[in-house]
């Protein structure tokens, strides 16, 4: 330190004027150059002026140029300083040029404190205390209208945050205090208003964000803290979540301990009204962006909030975005070694509906998993629903949640049109590949005839039972092993081979085959309002494919069962349905004597279809002259229909199909 | 005498094992023109445009799919070759959109265009050089539809592809499949409607 010192002493009677210059001053992280101190005493009070070139303090990067300071009429206390109504002048500082009043104590060795107000930062004027005893350092300021984007280092702060905006306005009050090192602690408070962000991908951005905050934290081997926030109003989208804050404040509160890269949250809740409410205790990991232990606890007394405010946004246009959803819930979640180890949730009197979908009402669930070890039952009950059509009644379903694997610990019967659906077996492994779903399911009892309506179908009899011995799903898949048995009109289908790939896709492709023995056409007839016709029909349809659920392939055999017991009889009406089937041309029968019989006998009938694409052949009984038989008469009269066409368009079949009078049915 | 009998010998024999060699190495072309007719009659379709509203702007070569060895033997023996079997020649195979998977997959993309339409006009999606929706400035669209917007280019990009791979298999041709993303993407920024974003082959973004 080098001090000059020049002291022109006046008489004693007249003011005393003293000059100080020091050119360089070190002293606990404050650095000081070019210092010129001018005092003028005048009777027990004096003036003080203090010049510093350059002036670096504690916790600013960049240092105070051109400081000046005019303290008028300090009472004469050396070396305390006590100034009143002083003017600070800054030409160059981190928040620009400032000019301030202050009132500055100093005892002159270790301790001093300043009030100030009229500090220019970011648009507007900030007042507050500065103190500084024994080392340690405390700045109290309070701001009404601070501009964010005029904030001095927001902009490298934004940039290094990967933001391309940020702006709003705050007003707040913030204690601050620290040493050489920087800050120690921090206390601030305030409310903001038009908070905007907005990164570079759009995927992180907020729009006229309002709400409230206060914050709290001490350094001490890392930071701890609180902070309580409060979002009033505005958007915020930080993908893929998305909150009208406007429609759905929220009020977050979070306390605990920070240091690098551990977050020890050791109190969160959130409230967001009847939508949600949650509180946890969380340890993340900031660097792996992860949960490595801690738990939660989520409940929605509104499950409709829920969706419509917080998880609509979420679901796009897909099916779950039209559910409606009623009801009320609660999730608890807990976290060991860095992955999920429980789950348990309940569901209560919740309804849930989408138009023409699924639906469900009196869903109570009870739900619990354990990544591994013993786990208490699941339970999920319903008083009833819907599948598009098709009504259901209450059931109730009884598993076990454990590790990747669920399965049902009870049989599952859904009481389905007066008999059941029964899943005796449902497994489900979760695999890397997605689930691996395996079960077995009957079909009891169930009435055709209300099924057959609500389906739109014409009004069938009898009753449906079938068994799907053993199905899997995977990987896009679905097989069912083993044959799907259908009994109906006193005969069996047999679906053989069923095999259902790109689930879930635009086109899923179901192949398989069919197998159709000893079925009465009477009944089959009657039901359809095809014509009517006795006798028994056996068939069968190899390398079936449907794609998007529209016929792709096929190759079709129906025909009279052998050794067949029953009568063979044809309507005239059953005859021109054929004929226009076989050769596209109806009213051949009407228009000849044989309009006068009501029924013919037959002998046998017989038809091939065989689709490939755009194309079918059609076929049946080989008749001598190079057409063939679609049902070769019998007795007198006898009438045989005959088909000439072989190729016709598969467009034009379905076409011929729709022109059949069937009685209300709409051929699809 | 003999020494004319030997030459006309080598030269039997060379025309025969040309004619062998080139059997081998027949190329199937990839039919352009008309997967550039199929290309067009989808994209016409699913963007809801009129199909005689433009014809197509440019008229494309036929492209070999594989790479065709040059050589004066190979030359005359494909000379020959098509003299031989025009057939191989006329094979210029029309392309078919009309399996029931082509139809559900353009119906359900003509189904999602009235959603994305908004996105595409305001340029926060556009087609881009792979015959696929990119999300180009997703900070165009309101902060509520942004999720929605990331959900619906997936969506549509997951048919799109399935589009392409059907469109190859089911003309018998899996390895079509790049031909006819290709056509596509070029198709697509052609029949891109006024004001929609569209890649161009820089990878740069250009507006209709």
């Amino acid at each position: 330190m080098t001090v000059l010192v020049l002291l022109p002493l006046l008489a004693v009677a007249a003011p005393v004027e003293l000059a100080l210059s020091i050119a360089d001053l070190q002293r606990e992280g404050v650095q000081a150059r070019g210092i010129e101190l001018a005092l003028v005493h005048r009777g027990g009070d004096y003036d003080l002026r203090l010049k510093v070139a350059s002036l670096r303090l504690p916790g600013l990067d960049a240092p105070l140029k051109g400081v000046e300071l005019d303290c008028p009429g300090a009472p004469a206390d050396w070396p305390a300083l006590h100034c009143r109504k002083a003017v600070l002048k800054i030409a160059a500082s981190p928040w620009g040029r400032q000019h301030l009043r202050l009132d500055l104590d100093s005892n002159g060795s270790d301790q001093w404190r300043a009030r100030f107000s009229g500090l220019r930062l970011a648009g507007d004027r900030l007042s507050g205390r500065l103190s500084w005893r024994a080392g340690r350092w405390r700045l109290s300021a309070r701001a009404r209208a601070l501009q964010l984007k005029r904030l001095p280092g927001l902009t490298a702060w934004r940039r290094k945050q990967g933001l391309d905006a940020l702006d709003g306005r705050l007003a707040a009050t913030l204690d601050l205090s620290g040493d050489a090192g920087g800050v120690r602690a921090l206390k601030a408070k305030g409310r903001f208003g038009r908070l905007a962000w907005a990164d570079s991908a759009g995927e992180q951005a907020a729009e006229k964000l309002a709400g409230r905050f206060e914050v709290e934290g001490r350094q001490s081997g890392g930071w701890r803290g609180s902070l309580d926030l409060r979002l009033e109003a505005g958007e915020l989208y930080s993908d893929p979540v998305f909150l009208d804050l406007g429609k759905q404040p929220l009020h977050l509160r979070a306390g605990g301990r920070w240091r690098s890269p551990e977050l020890d949250l050791t109190r969160l809740s959130l409230d967001a009204g009847q939508a949600l409410r949650a509180d946890a205790a969380l340890v993340l990991d900031t660097g792996k962006k992860q949960v490595r232990s801690g738990r939660a606890h989520l409940e929605s007394a509104s499950l409709k909030d829920l969706h419509r405010q917080l998880l609509q946004p979420l679901l796009a246009d897909g099916p779950l975005a039209e559910l409606e959803l009623e009801g009320r819930g609660s999730l608890d979640l807990r976290w060991a070694d860095a992955r999920l180890a429980a789950l348990d949730a309940q569901v209560k009197g919740a309804d849930l509906d989408r138009a023409a979908g699924l639906g469900a009402n009196g869903l109570a669930a009870d739900l619990h998993w354990r990544r591994d070890g013993r786990v208490a039952p699941s339970r999920l009950s319903l008083a009833g629903g819907h599948l598009g059509r098709l009504d259901f009644g209450a059931a109730r379903a009884d598993f076990v949640m454990s590790g990747p694997s669920a399965w049902l610990s009870r049989p599952l019967v859904i009481p389905f049109y007066e008999g059941k659906i029964r899943l005796d077996r449902l497994t489900w492994v979760q695999t890397a590949q997605g689930p691996d779903v395996g079960f077995s399911l009957d079909l009891e009892g169930v009435q055709l005839e209300q099924l057959s309506t609500d389906l739109g179908w014409p009004r069938m009899r009898g009753a449906l039972s079938s068994r799907v011995p053993r199905a899997r799903y995977h990987d896009g898949s679905l097989r069912v092993d083993g044959d799907l048995l259908v009994r109906a009109f006193d005969g069996s289908l047999r679906l053989k081979r069923l095999r259902l790939d790109d689930l879930g896709s635009v086109a899923p492709v179901l192949r398989g085959e069919v197998e159709l023995r000893g079925l009465d056409l009477l009944k089959l007839t009657q039901t359809f309002s095809f014509g009517e016709m006795q006798g028994r029909l056996d068939g069968e349809v190899r390398d079936l494919r449907l794609v998007a659920w529209r016929s792709d392939q096929f190759d079709a055999h129906l025909y009279t069962a052998p050794h067949d017991d029953l009568r063979h009889r044809i309507s005239q009406r059953a005859v021109e349905n054929l004929t226009e089937l076989g050769n596209g041309v109806s009213g051949a029968l009407s228009s000849s004597f044989l309009r006068f019989f009501e029924q013919f006998s037959y002998d046998r009938i017989e038809l091939r279809i065989r689709q490939r694409g755009d194309t079918a052949w059609i076929d049946g009984i080989p008749a001598p002259d190079g057409g063939y038989y679609l049902v070769k008469g019998a007795g007198i009269p006898r009438i045989d229909v005959i088909g000439r066409n072989r190729k016709v368009g598969w467009d034009d079949l379905l076409a011929r199909l729709r022109s059949i009078r069937f009685k209300g049915v709409k051929v699809r | 005498m003999k020494r004319k009998t030997l030459n006309t010998q080598w030269l039997l024999w060379s025309l025969l094992a040309m004619v062998l060699a080139s059997c081998v190495t027949i190329n199937i072309y990839f039919p352009a023109a008309a997967a550039e007719e199929a290309a067009r009659t989808i994209v016409r379709d699913v963007l809801g445009k009129d199909d005689e509203a433009q014809k197509p702007q440019q008229t494309p070569q036929e492209k070999p799919q594989s790479s065709r060895e040059s050589g004066l033997a190979r030359g005359l023996a494909m000379r020959l070759l098509d003299a031989l079997v025009p057939a191989a020649h006329a094979a210029q195979a029309n392309i078919d959109i009309s399996s029931p998977a082509i139809n559900a997959i353009r119906a359900s993309m003509a189904k999602r265009q009235g959603a994305l339409a908004p996105f595409y006009r305001k340029g926060v999606i556009g087609f881009d050089r792979n015959g696929l929706v990119s999300v180009r400035d997703l900070s165009a669209a309101s902060l509520r539809d942004r999720s929605r917007v990331k959900k619906l280019v997936a969506a549509e990009n997951r048919d799109r592809n399935a589009l392409y791979r059907e469109i190859a298999r089911a003309n018998g041709h899996p390895e079509w499949e790049k031909d006819i993303r290709a056509t596509f993407a070029r198709v697509w920024a052609e029949e891109a409607n006024p004001g929609y974003w569209y890649q161009a082959a820089d990878g740069s973004w250009q507006q209709r």
